[in-house]
C-alpha cells in the first residue's frame, strides 16, 4: 500500500492532485470550525491559510499559488452566499479573498527556498511565518486600498493579531512539513527520555 | 454539551434544479454574465455604477426564478456592516476631507462627524458587496460544480491555445471538488481520535504558543493523510492509463449563435455603463 | 502466449537492504483466478505494481501479452489488459459522478464518445450500480466506492484484473458482493488476481501463489496450500518452487502444520477445525458439510453406545429436532436493575445526523442497553448500522438526540465534565493510525497519559508497559519515527496510545480492520490483556469469530439494537437470518448439528472444547488402546444424548420430547468466574 517512491508518471499530474488535496484541507478547515484557533476576546487565529505554505514549500511556487487561489475563490464564493459575520462583506472583493491568498504559497516558497541552505527547520518556521504575515499584510492593505478600514485600525489588528498568527502558521507549516519529510525537530529522540 | 459533529456535506456551489432562462443558458453566458457584473459591481468608478451592477444582478435572479428570500439572505450581514462602517467613519477622518457634514458631534471635534464624502464610502462599499453577493449567490445557484470547472477548462483552452494547462486547471479544480467531503470527514474523525486521547486543542491556554503547539494533533495528521491520499489517487489514475493527453475530450456544446450576441451585448453595455459612470457621475459625486 | 509471465524478477526499494522481491518466477494465462496471499510487507503489491507497469523491476523480466508493461510505448495497452481495484475505496475515485468515474479509464485511452457510452453501461450494469449512475460520489457507501472502481476497471475491457486488498475496507455484505463479482468475472473468462491475507478468501482461488519476504514459496491448488502435506514434505513437493532459506522455516510440528501457518497467515477455521477433528474437508467447505462428514461416525458411535449402555434407539431421548421448537422467548436484554454499576447506560437513545438540517437522518433509535463492568463487549452490525454511531454516544461525543447516556454513571449531557468523561472511556477510532502525529512513536503514545497529567517516571512506565503489550518493546520502538513504521505497527502504537490511558473502560471502532492475521492476533492480545485487568471494553467488528469471543454481543441492524445478550443466545437460539450476518463458525456447527438431532449436554465456548467434545465419538481420536476408546467414545455419548432415567447426567438437558416448548438447544454458557455474574445466564438454563 505504501507508495514511496513514485517510478514513473508525469510529475505535473502528481502536483495537480497533491495542490487539489491541500486545498480541500484549507477549504475543509474553512468551512468547519477547525480553521480558526479561538484567542481572547472573540478574536481568533486562522490557520486555514497554512495548507498553502505547505504546498509552495513542498511542491513549489505554482501548487501553493493554486492553493490559495483555490482557497480564495472558495472563500469569495462563501463571503458572498453565506457570509458568517461583518467582516465577510469585505470578502466578497477578490482584492481582498483572492489575490493575497495566491501569493501566500508562493512567499513560503520563496523563503524556504532561500534557507534551505541555512538550516531547513528553521527554513520552515520562516516560511510559515512569511507566508502568513504576507496574508495579513495584503488583506489588510487591500481593506485600506478600499477604504473599508482605516490605516490606523489595520494597523493595530496587525499588531494584535496578524503576529500571534505568524508564529501559529510557523510552528504548524514546520509540524507538518517536518513530518512529511521525515526531518527532526531539532531533537533525535523521543521526549520520553527526559521523563523520570 | 454539544455533540463534536459539524456539517459534513459541505459543498461550494448551491445548484439549484429549477427550469428558467437563465438556467438554460449555455455556460459560457453564464460566466461572461458574471464576469460582467462583477466587473462593474467591483470595479466602477462611483457607487452609481455599482448600483447599476445591483440591478442587473437582482434581475438576473429574478430570470432564474430563484426564491427572492434565499438569495437576499446574505444581505442581512449588510446591515451590521452599513451600522460599523458609519462607526468608524464617525470616529475616524480621512485626511483633507472638507466635505460637508452630515452628521457630528459637536462642532469643534472634526473627527467625530460623519461626512457626505464618508457617507459615500459607506454607500459604496454596501452597495458593492450587495451586488457581489447576489451575482455570485444566482452564479452559484445556476451553474454546477461540474460545468463550471468544464467550462474554465473550455476557455483555458481556447484562450491560451495550450490543452495541458487547461487541463491542469479543471483537473486540480475537480480534484479540490472531490477531496473536500473526504477530508472534512477525516477532520472529524480525527478531532474525536484525539479529544478521547484528552487533547484541549488549545483551550485551556492563552499563550499563542501553546495554543499552535495544541493544534498539532489536528493539523499534522489531517494534512499528511491528505498527502496520502494524494499520492494513492496518483497511483490508482495512472494504474487507469492517465497521463493528461490524448483523452477524449468533453462533448461540450456548442454556444449558440443568440448567446454569442447577448455576451457581445453584455460586453459592450458594461463597457458602457463604465464609460458612463466615470464621465457623467464620477464629475457630480466626486466634489463632496 | 501467457497473459503475465514474470522471470526472475527482483525489485529493491531505494534505501532498503532487502529486497521487496527476489527472484520471482511464475507464469498466469488467461482465465485464471488467482488468490496472491502472504502477510503484510511480504512484497503482494510490489508485484502486482510491477505487472502493470506503475514501477519497474530492478532485475528480471515481466511480460504482459508480450509486452514489457515498463515500456512507455506499451503502458497504455498493458494497463488497458490488466486493471487494477485497490484497498481503499476513496483513494481510486477520480470524479466527483458515478458514470463520469467509469468513464475516466476509457476517456484516457481516448475512445470515441458512443463507444464510451456502451462500456459505462455494461460496467455500471455488470456491478448493479446502474440506478446510481448520476449520483455524486460522495454519497456513496465504502462497498458501492469499492463496486464503482470494479466497474471503472471494467470498463476497460481488460483480460485480467488484479484486486489488491480490495477487500479488506468492506463490511461482510459488501465484501460478498465483490468476491461475487470476482467469480462472475471468472466465468466470463477474465483473469482475477486477488491479493489477500484472508485465507477463506484465497480459499475461493484456483490458484494460489505465496510470497514471503518477497520470494515465492509455493505457487499451487488452493487444496494443496491448506494441506499438511505441502509442508510436511519440503524436499517432495513439486508446488514449492521457491525453497525458503532455513532461517525462515520452521520445523513443522509433527505433520500438523500448514504452509499458511508457517508464513504468519492462518487457516481459514473450517480447515483449522476440521484438523483438530483429522477430517480432511475441501478448503470451501462449510460447517454443514463438516458436519455431514461427521454423521456416519457420529450416528455409529451413538448407536454402538446405546447397545453398549443397554438402550434401545426408541428408549432414548429424541435427538431428532421436530420442526422449529425454539420457540420465541424473547431474548432478555441486560436492564438497569440487573447490575449494581453498570459502566455505561443506555436509555431510550435516538441520534440523528445534522439533526435541524435538510440532511438530517436518524443514525441510531430506540437504544436501551446497559453494559456491565469490567465485561468484553462486540457490537455487530454493517456498515452504516449504527454501531459506531453507539460507541461515539458513549464517548460523549456525540450527545443523544433524545433519550439518555450515562458513562460511568455520568449523563453525557453534562457540559463541564465532558471533557474529562471523553479521556476517562477514550474511543479508538477506525484506522487509529490516522491521528499518530508526533514525531516519535514513544511520544504518540505518551500523548494520552500526558494529557491526563501523568509524568515522570510513572509515564515512562505506562508507556513502557503498553508498548510491550503491542509487540513494540519500548527500548526498540521508542525513538522510532512514527513514519517509518509498517501499517502493522502504526496500527499497534495507535492502540498501545489509547490503552496506555488506562481508563475504567475503552472503546475500539473496529480494532483489528484490513490487519493481516499475524497483527490481528497481537491487537487482540493487547485488547485481552486490559480486558483481564478488569477494563470494560466495548468493540465495533465485522468478525464474527472476535464477537464469538466477547461476553455479550449487541446487534445493529438499520439504527436498531436488535439483540444484546451472550454469544451463546445471540448466534445460538435468538440467531435471526434477517440480520444479515453469518454466525461465528463455533456456533454454525452446533446449529448444524442441532438441526440434525445432535445436542451436546455443556456448551463449548470454543472450537477446542467443541473438538474435545466430538473427537472421542469418531473412534480416530484416542490411542491404541481400543477399550479405552470404547469407553471415552460412550462417555461422550452419554452427554451427548443423556438417558431419560439415568444417573449419569441428571444435570443435563430435559430430554426434547417431553415438551415441544423445551429449553434452547444451546445453553448458556457461564461467564468465566473471574468475572463478575452476567444477566441471562439464568434464564437461559431454567
Amino acid at each position: 500500500m505504501a507508495t514511496q517512491q513514485k517510478a514513473s508518471g508525469t510529475s505535473w499530474v502528481r502536483k495537480m492532485i497533491v495542490a487539489g488535496a491541500l486545498s480541500a484541507v484549507s477549504i475543509a478547515l474553512f468551512l468547519t470550525p477547525f480553521g480558526y484557533i479561538p484567542w481572547f476576546a472573540g478574536a481568533s487565529l486562522t490557520v486555514m491559510h497554512v495548507p498553502a505554505i505547505i504546498g509552495g514549500v513542498l511542491e513549489g511556487p505554482v501548487v501553493g499559488g493554486v492553493i490559495g487561489a483555490i482557497f480564495g475563490i472558495t472563500s469569495l464564493i462563501k463571503a458572498a452566499t453565506a457570509p458568517q459575520g461583518p467582516i465577510d462583506v469585505f470578502f466578497t472583493n477578490p482584492l481582498v479573498s483572492v489575490i493575497p491568498r495566491i501569493l501566500v504559497g508562493i512567499a513560503g516558497w520563496l523563503i524556504a527556498t532561500l534557507l534551505r541552505g541555512l538550516n531547513r527547520q528553521l527554513g520552515y518556521l520562516a516560511a510559515g511565518a512569511v507566508g502568513s504575515l504576507t496574508n495579513s499584510v495584503l488583506v489588510l492593505g487591500a481593506l485600506v486600498l478600499l477604504q473599508a478600514i482605516p490605516l490606523q485600525l489595520a494597523a493595530s489588528v496587525f499588531v494584535a493579531n496578524s503576529l500571534v498568527e505568524a508564529v501559529a502558521a510557523a510552528i504548524l507549516t514546520a509540524g507538518v512539513v517536518s513530518a512529511w519529510k521525515g526531518i527532526e525537530h531539532g531533537r533525535s529522540r523521543s521526549r520520553l527520555a527526559d521523563e523520570a | 454539551m454539544k455533540s463534536l459533529e459539524f456539517f459534513r456535506n459541505i459543498s461550494i456551489g448551491q445548484y439549484i434544479d429549477i427550469a428558467s432562462p437563465m438556467h438554460a443558458l449555455h455556460p459560457a453566458a453564464k460566466f461572461a454574465l458574471l464576469f460582467c457584473i462583477s466587473i462593474l459591481a467591483l470595479t466602477a468608478p462611483t457607487f452609481a455604477g455599482a448600483g447599476a451592477a445591483l440591478l442587473v444582478a437582482v434581475l438576473c435572479i429574478l430570470l432564474a426564478r430563484l426564491p427572492l428570500g434565499m438569495a437576499a439572505r446574505p444581505l442581512k450581514s449588510l446591515l451590521y456592516v452599513a451600522v460599523l462602517t458609519i462607526l468608524l467613519q464617525f470616529v475616524f477622518s480621512w485626511p483633507g476631507d472638507q466635505s460637508l457634514r452630515v452628521l457630528s458631534l459637536g462642532t469643534s471635534l472634526h473627527a467625530l462627524s460623519l461626512t457626505l464624502y464618508e457617507t459615500g464610502i459607506v454607500a459604496s462599499i454596501v452597495i458593492r458587496a450587495a451586488a457581489m453577493m447576489l451575482t455570485l449567490g444566482w452564479f452559484t445557484s445556476i451553474i454546477t460544480e461540474q460545468d463550471a470547472i468544464r467550462s474554465i477548462e473550455r476557455f483555458l483552452r481556447k484562450a491560451l491555445r495550450d490543452s495541458t494547462i487547461a487541463h491542469q486547471a479543471a483537473l486540480v479544480s475537480a480534484m479540490a471538488l472531490r477531496f473536500v467531503p473526504i477530508i472534512a470527514g477525516e477532520l472529524e474523525d480525527i478531532v474525536k481520535a484525539q479529544a478521547s486521547r484528552g487533547a484541549s486543542f488549545g483551550s485551556d491556554t492563552r499563550n499563542p504558543i501553546a495554543k499552535a503547539r495544541a493544534y498539532l494533533p489536528l493539523f499534522v495528521p489531517v494534512t499528511i493523510r491528505a498527502l496520502e491520499r494524494a499520492e494513492l489517487l496518483a497511483e490508482a489514475m495512472e494504474a487507469r492509463c492517465y497521463t493528461g493527453r490524448g483523452r477524449t475530450e468533453q462533448a461540450l456544446s456548442p454556444i449558440p449563435k443568440s448567446q454569442i450576441l447577448l455576451i457581445l451585448g453584455a460586453l459592450l453595455a458594461t463597457a458602457a455603463l463604465w464609460w458612463v459612470d466615470l464621465t457623467l457621475c464620477k464629475p457630480w459625486i466626486r466634489p463632496y | 502466449m501467457s497473459l503475465i509471465a514474470c522471470k526472475d524478477v527482483s525489485y529493491w526499494y531505494e534505501g532498503r537492504p532487502q529486497p521487496a522481491l527476489s527472484h520471482v518466477t511464475f507464469t498466469v494465462d488467461q482465465g485464471e483466478y488467482i488468490a496472491l496471499v502472504g502477510r503484510n510487507g511480504s512484497g503482494k503489491s510490489t508485484l502486482v505494481r510491477l505487472i502493470n507497469g506503475l514501477r519497474t523491476p530492478s532485475s528480471g523480466s515481466i511480460r504482459v501479452l508480450g509486452l514489457d508493461p515498463a515500456d512507455p510505448e506499451h503502458q497504455a495497452e498493458v494497463r488497458a489488459s490488466i486493471t487494477m481495484v485497490f484497498q481503499s475505496p476513496a483513494d481510486q475515485i477520480v470524479t466527483s459522478c458515478v458514470e463520469e468515474d467509469i468513464a475516466f479509464g476509457p476517456e484516457n485511452l481516448g475512445l470515441p464518445r458512443t463507444e464510451i457510452a456502451a462500456r459505462v453501461d455494461e460496467a455500471l450494469e455488470m456491478v448493479g450500480l446502474t440506478a446510481f449512475r448520476t449520483r455524486p460520489t460522495r454519497f456513496l457507501s465504502g462497498g458501492q466506492l469499492q463496486k464503482l472502481a470494479l466497474a471503472g476497471a471494467i470498463a476497460m475491457r481488460p483480460r485480467c484484473i488484479v484486486f489488491d486488498e480490495a477487500t479488506s475496507m468492506l463490511d461482510p455484505r459488501s465484501r460478498k458482493a465483490l468476491l461475487e463479482l470476482m467469480d462472475t468475472l471468472k466465468n466470463q473468462g477474465i483473469t482475477v488476481i486477488h491479493v489477500t491475507h484472508e485465507m477463506e478468501e484465497a480459499a475461493r482461488a484456483s490458484r494460489v501463489i505465496l510470497l514471503d519476504q518477497g520470494e515465492l514459496v509455493f505457487d499451487g491448488s488452493p487444496t494443496r496450500f491448506f494441506s499438511v502435506e505441502a509442508c510436511s514434505v519440503p524436499g517432495t513437493s513439486s508446488d514449492i518452487s521457491a525453497p525458503a532459506s532455513p532461517n525462515k522455516r520452521i520445523e513443522p510440528d509433527s505433520g500438523q502444520t500448514t504452509l499458511p501457518e508457517l508464513y504468519g497467515l492462518e487457516l481459514p477455521v473450517n480447515l483449522r477445525f476440521a484438523r483438530m477433528l483429522r477430517l480432511s474437508v475441501s478448503p470451501g467447505a462449510g460447517p454443514a458439510e463438516i458436519v455431514a462428514h461427521l454423521i456416519p461416525s457420529l450416528a455409529a458411535a451413538r448407536s454402538d453406545a446405546m447397545q453398549a449402555a443397554g438402550l434401545s434407539e426408541s428408549s432414548t431421548c429424541a435427538q431428532i429436532r421436530k420442526g422449529d421448537d425454539d420457540g420465541d422467548r424473547a431474548l432478555q436484554h441486560p436492564t438497569t436493575q440487573d447490575f449494581a454499576e453498570p459502566d455505561f447506560m443506555l436509555s431510550d437513545v435516538h441520534y440523528h445526523y445534522l439533526a435541524g438540517t435538510m440532511f438530517e437522518y436518524p443514525a441510531l433509535q430506540n437504544i436501551t442497553m446497559a453494559i456491565p463492568r469490567g465485561a468484553k463487549v462486540a457490537f455487530i452490525g454493517h456498515a452504516g448500522s449504527g454501531k459506531s454511531t453507539c460507541l461515539q454516544l458513549l464517548n460523549a461525543l456525540l450527545v443523544p438526540t433524545k433519550g439518555e447516556v450515562r458513562s460511568l454513571g455520568i449523563n453525557t449531557r453534562e457540559e463541564h465534565v465532558a471533557n474529562k468523561l471523553r479521556s476517562s472511556v477514550p474511543l479508538a477510532i477506525q484506522r487509529p493510525e490516522t491521528a499518530l502525529f508526533e514525531t516519535f512513536t514513544g511520544d504518540d503514545v505518551a500523548f494520552g497519559p500526558r494529557n491526563l497529567g501523568i509524568t515522570g517516571a510513572q509515564l515512562v512506565e505506562r508507556v513502557r508497559t503498553w508498548m510491550n503489550a503491542a509487540g513494540l518493546p519500548y527500548e526498540e520502538f521508542r525513538d522510532r519515527q512514527i513514519r517509518t513504521l509498517s501499517g502493522g505497527e502504526k496500527r499497534r502504537a495507535a492502540l498501545a496510545g489509547v490503552f496506555a490511558m488506562e481508563s475504567r473502560a475503552i472503546l475500539l471502532d473496529e480494532p483489528s480492520a484490513a490487519l493481516d492475521p499475524q497483527t490481528r492476533t497481537r491487537i487482540w492480545s493487547i485488547i485481552n490483556r486490559a480486558s483481564e485487568r478488569g477494563t470494560t471494553v466495548v468493540f465495533a467488528t465485522h468478525a464474527m469469530e472476535e464477537a464469538a469471543g466477547a461476553d455479550l454481543v449487541g446487534i445493529f441492524h438499520e439504527g436498531r439494537l436488535v439483540a444484546f445478550g451472550l454469544p451463546s443466545q445471540i448466534f445460538g437460539e435468538h440467531f435471526d437470518p434477517g440480520w444479515n450476518i453469518e454466525r461465528p463458525f463455533l456456533y454454525a456447527m452446533l446449529h448444524e448439528l442441532s438441526v440434525r438431532g445432535f445436542r451436546l449436554p455443556s456448551l463449548p465456548g470454543t472450537l477446542e472444547e467443541l473438538a474435545g467434545l466430538l473427537l472421542p465419538m469418531l473412534g480416530q481420536g484416542v490411542g491404541a488402546d481400543a477399550d479405552e476408546a470404547a469407553k471415552a467414545c460412550l462417555g461422550s455419548l452419554h452427554e451427548l444424548c443423556p438417558p431419560r432415567t439415568g444417573s449419569l447426567a441428571e444435570n443435563e438437558i430435559t430430554p426434547a420430547t417431553a415438551d415441544s416448548k423445551d429449553p434452547p438447544d444451546i445453553p448458556a454458557r457461564s461467564l468465566s468466574q473471574d468475572k463478575q455474574k452476567l444477566p441471562g445466564t439464568d434464564e437461559a438454563q431454567p
